[in-house]
């Protein structure tokens, strides 16, 4: 069988390196994205590669995403934005959309789409979080606090389906820093690219059920990097 | 999209090394910069055609998703920041080539489009504008322009070989080749001398690939000689493999001092003289075509300086006397291993200011090593000058206004084509 998999954020450049892994397998896919022009040459190069695509707008009822393929084997989440909050005193409207971005829209989505699947019972359900989500650091802890919440609620779900003896499997998908051009201009350690992960990312969401780092290293740096004490980690310039 | 300084952005000679403004483009349809800018592919070229010291480098590299592919005639929508490494990882499987190929895979399609490359096959596939059907061009007032082989011709020639001078190229449609097997019959022939390379080159009619390596450390006596090689795309069906994923290992960093010397050369050149080499061999396509694909960033072995390279085109009837006064200067000024001779193709060009042309074609790398380099090559453009030769935009950074006006007498008729928001330096040196 095809795999039907739904993508938000289609456009990100994330998402966009697993849909041409997923195209190639022949996956029908719905994409979604808020930018129709970028979403169309997205989906003419999934369509090439061999899948067959639906495109529609962002905010589409995710009944209607469901039905569009009647029924889905995935779900990936992959929408989200840095937000450009600096200091400690961001404007309020910007910290609301960067939390809202990263946190309470992927956490709906996740709340929405969660009975099809559970009815269902099979099939995946996958969000892109970051490192940034395990521990709060200077500099972009609002948008670490929102992939936070995220993480903890996929942890919740996944808790709460393998309670009821649910087949849907629930997968953190937690990237280090990746060349992007959300991260663009941005200085960091073992950068990656999205061609890079893309392979194990799609891996996870075919057979994983937990957290997956990406690449898989960052699995032992944000283990030791979480367990500092607090008085050595407030010391630490990262 | 914002923007960045960066001092990686060099070319592939790492000289001239100016600090660069560079943006990256996501999508075709993202902002451009305001103030002089130039498109710029995967950085293959050398010297300064894609560098833009006063203004802002666009980035495609982003722009490399597929548009359309007829799978029964092969043809090729694509945009034009995808590298022929990702066009071939695509469509080899399929049974299908590009039908032009330069010494490197990790061009994009756009860069191949804009400095017109050509390959080992020009003498029967010509160069790459000549399987280029169709492109769209940004320009920087926001229109575009859809040129094709039937509807703004004029365009098309101009793009071809305009050394993205013409405007961003968002789309390009190619025509690819069919092949029934991912291997080359190739026979290797040991060159004794430069009359030898000619007398074989015209007996080579059968073969679309045929290249010649010449030795650097040849006495003078011997000018011309090395290997002489030619193939052809093995008929029967076979293994159809994508190319290999990277490099199978790569220079972490800049090498501190060059290793690129008297003694490792005439080194090179002993080993790859003395090298066993069977007269006719099955050969893969990336081992034939690319034998330096198989080593990232080896352009980082010239250490912190760079290299240069000096790829000239002359007239048959004057190289037989170009080549032995050429080469002493050339080994003076420290010539590397792997130099090319080829005799080219007469198709016609298919640009405006397309370098592949008629005659004989030979490429040698220099170290880097400031005022005496500099002063070869001048030495070494003035002969090629005096034979009627011209050198390649793609590969040059030194040559003189007048050295470029007059091999490419068709600057004139190129102005009107210019998008005038965009520069290079490669372009404000030849016009000054």
């Amino acid at each position: 069988m095809k795999p039907r998999i739904a993508v938000y954020g289609a456009t990100s450049a994330i998402a966009q390196a697993a849909i041409r892994l997923w195209a190639a397998q022949g996956a029908r896919l719905v994409l979604l994205a808020r930018h129709t022009q970028n979403l169309n040459a997205i989906a003419a190069d999934a369509r090439v590669r061999g899948a067959t695509v639906k495109t529609l707008p962002f905010d589409t009822a995710p009944q209607k995403v469901w039905q569009t393929c009647k029924g889905l084997d995935g779900l990936l989440l992959a929408h989200g934005s840095l937000g450009s909050i600096k200091g400690l005193t961001p404007p309020l409207p910007q910290l609301a959309e960067t939390l809202a971005t990263n946190g309470t829209s992927p956490v709906h989505l996740l709340t929405q789409f969660a009975p099809l699947f559970a009815k269902q019972n099979a099939g995946w359900m996958a969000a892109i979080t970051s490192v940034a989500a395990v521990r709060g650091r200077t500099g972009m802890y609002a948008y670490g606090a929102a992939k936070a919440m995220v993480a903890h609620y996929l942890q919740g779900l996944r808790h709460a389906l393998a309670q009821q003896g649910s087949h849907v499997r629930i997968i953190d998908l937690r990237p280090g820093p990746i060349d992007t051009p959300m991260t663009r201009g941005l200085k960091a350690p073992l950068m990656s690219s999205p061609a890079a992960i893309a392979p194990r990312l799609v891996q996870a969401c075919a057979s994983a059920n937990g957290t997956v780092y990406l690449p898989g290293v960052w699995r032992y740096i944000m283990a030791i990097l979480s367990h500092l004490p607090e008085t050595l980690w407030l010391k630490l310039k990262i | 999209m914002r923007p960045l300084t960066s001092p990686d952005h060099l070319s592939w000679g790492r000289w001239p090394a100016r600090p660069q403004q560079a943006q990256h483009l996501s999508f075709t349809t993202d902002t451009l910069p305001h103030g002089p800018w130039l498109p710029i592919g995967n950085q293959r070229s050398q010297g300064d055609v894609c560098l833009n010291s006063t203004g802002t480098l666009v980035c495609t590299a982003n722009l490399n998703r597929l548009i359309a592919f007829d799978a029964a005639r092969g043809v090729l929508t694509a945009e034009a920041g995808i590298t022929l490494h990702d066009i071939l990882q695509f469509i080899v499987p399929q049974g299908w080539f590009l039908p032009v190929v330069p010494g490197t895979r990790y061009v994009t399609l756009g860069g191949a489009i804009a400095n017109d490359v050509h390959g080992k096959n020009h003498q029967t596939n010509g160069s790459f504008g000549h399987h280029v059907v169709a492109l769209t061009l940004r320009r920087g007032n926001g229109k575009t322009i859809a040129a094709s082989t039937t509807q703004n011709r004029d365009w098309l020639h101009a793009t071809i070989g305009g050394l993205g001078l013409t405007g961003l190229i968002t789309q390009a449609t190619i025509k690819l080749q069919r092949i029934a097997s991912g291997y080359l019959q190739v026979e290797t022939v040991r060159q004794k001398n430069f009359d030898h390379f000619l007398s074989l080159s015209k007996n080579s009619k059968g073969f679309e690939h045929v290249i010649s390596w010449v030795d650097s450390t040849a006495p003078a006596t011997e000018p011309g000689r090395g290997w002489f090689q030619r193939a052809r795309w093995s008929a029967t069906p076979g293994p159809l493999a994508a190319p290999g994923n990277g490099p199978l290992l790569s220079l972490p960093f800049v090498l501190p001092l060059s290793a690129i010397n008297r003694p490792t050369v005439w080194g090179f050149n002993q080993l790859w003289n003395r090298l066993p080499r069977p007269a006719s061999a099955l050969t893969g396509y990336q081992k034939f075509l690319w034998p330096l694909d198989g080593i990232g960033n080896w352009n980082y072995v010239y250490g912190p300086r760079g290299f240069v390279q000096f790829q000239f085109v002359v007239p048959q009837a004057a190289a037989a006397t170009l080549l032995p006064a050429l080469m002493p200067v050339a080994q003076a000024a420290g010539m590397s291993f792997l130099n090319t001779l080829k005799l080219m193709g007469n198709k016609k060009p298919a640009g405006l200011l397309s370098f592949p042309r008629a005659g004989i074609s030979m490429a040698i790398d220099l170290p880097y090593k400031g005022a005496q380099t500099l002063a070869a090559l001048k030495r070494m453009e003035g002969m090629v000058v005096g034979a009627g030769g011209a050198l390649y935009p793609a590969k040059d950074a030194t040559m003189a206004p007048a050295t470029f006006r007059h091999a490419f007498p068709q600057w004139r008729s190129m102005q009107k084509f210019i998008d005038p928001t965009i520069t290079s330096d490669f372009w404000q040196r030849v016009n000054t």
